[in-house]
């Protein structure tokens, strides 16, 4: 017993102060892409190293249209590796209240030769709809920030992850992340649940029963997809035994891209949805 | 179910199969380390190696030393963050959880030095064909030195404390006992195995990467119960941190990659590696075009999961949680 509590005392506090501090990296942590689109001089290469098709062109009458999807990259890199136009960044924070803000494209006129002879339309970042779109559809969201906003129980759902993302979920019940300080926890039922945190691109397996615990829920609910596989589909994508993206299950407010998601990047996630994540980090 | 002791355990699988052998078949041959990374999560490291073993071999050119030697490294930190963590749930799943918590500050700092070693927590995308995508500087090396340095004595503080958790031990000894017989008529592999007499370890028995390179042992338990897959975890934590100081201490100098060309079509080649959990195998054959015709993945889960049907009988309710973690299996590994 004393030792119990000795090594408690030893160990101290190991808890981060994230979000009041910025994420702790390493020189090496990839987080999302960046690509110097205006010196972008072929998209190819990169889209042809990109496992995912996070990184895709599609020509039409001499002109190409490439976009960056973070929905669908998994960080590893390989398209940084191939284009000098193209860099790592260490920001893992990329968690969007919709799908099409994950994505950016550009427009460039081609050359001969197939590689960019000028940038025609820059990058638009793929918009975040408005907030909302009526009084009403504003007061329920205010509303459910409000009810939600103190203490927010969490039911987890694999629906097909490899459970690469489950490590990371976990690590926020641990004492360095510690999910708790937010009034954040994880509960065993849909029931209890104010949010639903969905893994895995949804299996044709696990599609009735996904759907089955939302339906389960109380309202006001939330959903939030995490990870390239339930963000997009991720490298699995859409076959035979997968249906790909959470959202094409079940309503996803927010999305969280990775793989996985790191645990800052899980709770930047999971307070932007109940929108309590504080402006200072973004 | 008559009051407390489980009579029967049903397994029914598969709710998370998402086509993965197939899914190879579709991929240009390098995007398929990707996709191994993404087969079980938690032994990213390991699928994605045992497939490059298997690709590498179908090709015909192995992995420069130094390469081999930085796999192992790796395999050895995923043993061990895997291994810290399982140790704090089983733990967890008796009511211990200042042990869990410690397991779980332990993990957080080996999560901590994959990302400083590799650029992800999971060691992910340090996989490739013909060897390893990072080569580790001095500077690295130096982390993971002082890292075991760190870790030793708090992995002896952690360890003393479970130890003296009489009311843990009195959970874990004789909970979920999966006999020595019945682990060898299922075939029962990796640690679970060497928790029921299963003497079997590929790193020992047909050495891959830089494991015929290091000195170690591999714990042998008889016994069979979740006290003992306890048990087994920390000794290999033990082994694995000697393997990692003598890989440092005989880290080849040299390139990290080779060069696979294109693969010759009609070839079939196995890859394994023994992962944390146990053995993992890749069976590939090449097609025309850089292509696989055919891959076929074995995670050690597949043939564990029906363990836990003989081990968790006549147990009672409240202890199903610590048997199953004691096995921790892979759900995705096995519906692939
Ligand atoms: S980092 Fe993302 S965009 Fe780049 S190659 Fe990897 S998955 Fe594709």
């Amino acid at each position: 017993m004393f030792n119990v509590l000795r090594q408690s005392q030893k160990a101290g506090v190991v808890t981060t102060s994230y979000p009041a501090t910025p994420a702790e990296v390493s020189p090496r942590t990839r987080g999302r892409p960046q690509i110097d689109w205006p010196a972008w001089k072929d998209a190819r290469p990169a889209a042809a190293v990109c496992p995912t098709g996070a990184i895709a062109c599609t020509d039409a009458g001499g002109r190409r249209t490439a976009t960056l999807d973070l929905a669908r990259c998994i960080f590893c890199g390989l398209c940084a590796e191939a284009d000098p136009a193209i860099r790592m960044t260490h920001v893992c924070e990329c968690a969007a209240r919709s799908r099409a803000a994950l994505a950016t494209s550009a427009i460039y006129a081609l050359g001969p030769d197939g590689t960019h002879a000028s940038l025609v339309a820059p990058p638009a970042a793929g918009t975040e709809p408005p907030v909302s779109l009526d009084a009403i559809g504003r007061e329920l969201k205010a509303r459910t920030e409000k009810l939600l906003g103190r203490s927010l129980s969490i039911r987890e759902v694999d629906a097909g992850s490899c459970n690469g993302c489950e490590v990371e979920i976990v690590g926020l019940t641990g004492p360095v992340y510690d999910a708790e300080r937010f009034g954040v926890h994880f509960v065993a039922s849909p029931r209890h649940a104010d949010m639903l945190l969905v893994t895995g691109p949804v299996t044709r397996n696990m599609e009735l029963a996904l759907r089955k615990t939302y339906d389960a829920m109380p309202g006001p609910r939330l959903v939030v997809a995490v990870g390239a596989c339930g963000c997009s589909g991720g490298i699995f994508g859409v076959n035979y035994a997968t249906r790909g993206a959470v959202d094409a299950v079940i309503p996803v407010d927010v999305y969280v891209p990775g793989c996985p998601p790191n645990p800052h990047a899980l709770l930047h996630g999971i307070l932007t949805a109940v929108g309590r994540w504080p402006s200072r980090a973004g | 179910m008559a009051g407390e002791p489980v009579l029967y355990l049903q397994l029914r699988m598969f709710y998370v199969h998402k086509g993965a052998e197939k899914l190879f078949e579709d991929l240009p041959v390098g995007h398929g380390v990707r996709l191994a990374e993404s087969v079980s999560g938690d032994s990213s490291f390991a699928h994605a190696t045992a497939f490059c073993h298997a690709v590498e071999r179908a090709a015909g050119v192995e992995a420069p030393p130094r390469a081999r030697a930085l796999r192992t490294i790796c395999l050895e930190l995923e043993r061990i963050y895997n291994h810290l963590g399982d140790m704090g749930a089983i733990c967890n799943d008796v009511a211990f959880a200042t042990a869990n918590m410690h397991g779980m500050r332990l993990k957080e700092r080996a999560l901590r030095l994959n990302e400083l070693l590799t650029g992800s927590r999971l060691l992910r995308g340090m996989a490739c064909l013909g060897g390893v995508r990072y080569d580790f500087e001095a500077a690295h090396l130096d982390e993971v030195a002082q890292w075991l340095r760190w870790l030793k004595p708090e992995f002896e503080a952690f360890v003393e404390l479970i130890r003296e958790s009489s009311g843990t031990r009195d959970r874990l000894e004789t909970t979920g006992v999966l006999k020595p017989e019945v682990a060898r008529d299922l075939g029962v592999v990796g640690l679970a195995g060497r928790a029921s007499g299963q003497d079997r370890d590929l790193r020992r028995d047909f050495p891959h990467a830089f494991y015929d390179q290091v000195r170690f042992t591999v714990p042998v338990f008889t016994e069979g119960d979740v006290q003992r897959r306890l048990a087994v975890r920390r000794e290999e934590i033990y082994q694995s941190m000697g393997i990692l100081e003598q890989v440092i201490g005989k880290l080849p100098e040299g390139p990290v990659r080779t060069v696979v060309g294109e693969l010759p079509p009609g070839r079939t080649a196995l890859g394994y590696v023994e992962g944390w959990r146990g053995e993992i195998f890749y069976w590939v054959r090449t097609a025309p075009g850089n292509r696989l015709a055919r891959c076929k993945i074995k995670d050690p889960s597949l043939q564990n999961w029906p363990a836990l049907t003989e081990a968790i009988l006549g147990n009672i309710i409240p202890d199903f949680p610590a048997v199953n973690k004691s096995f921790n299996l892979s759900y995705s590994g096995t519906d692939r």
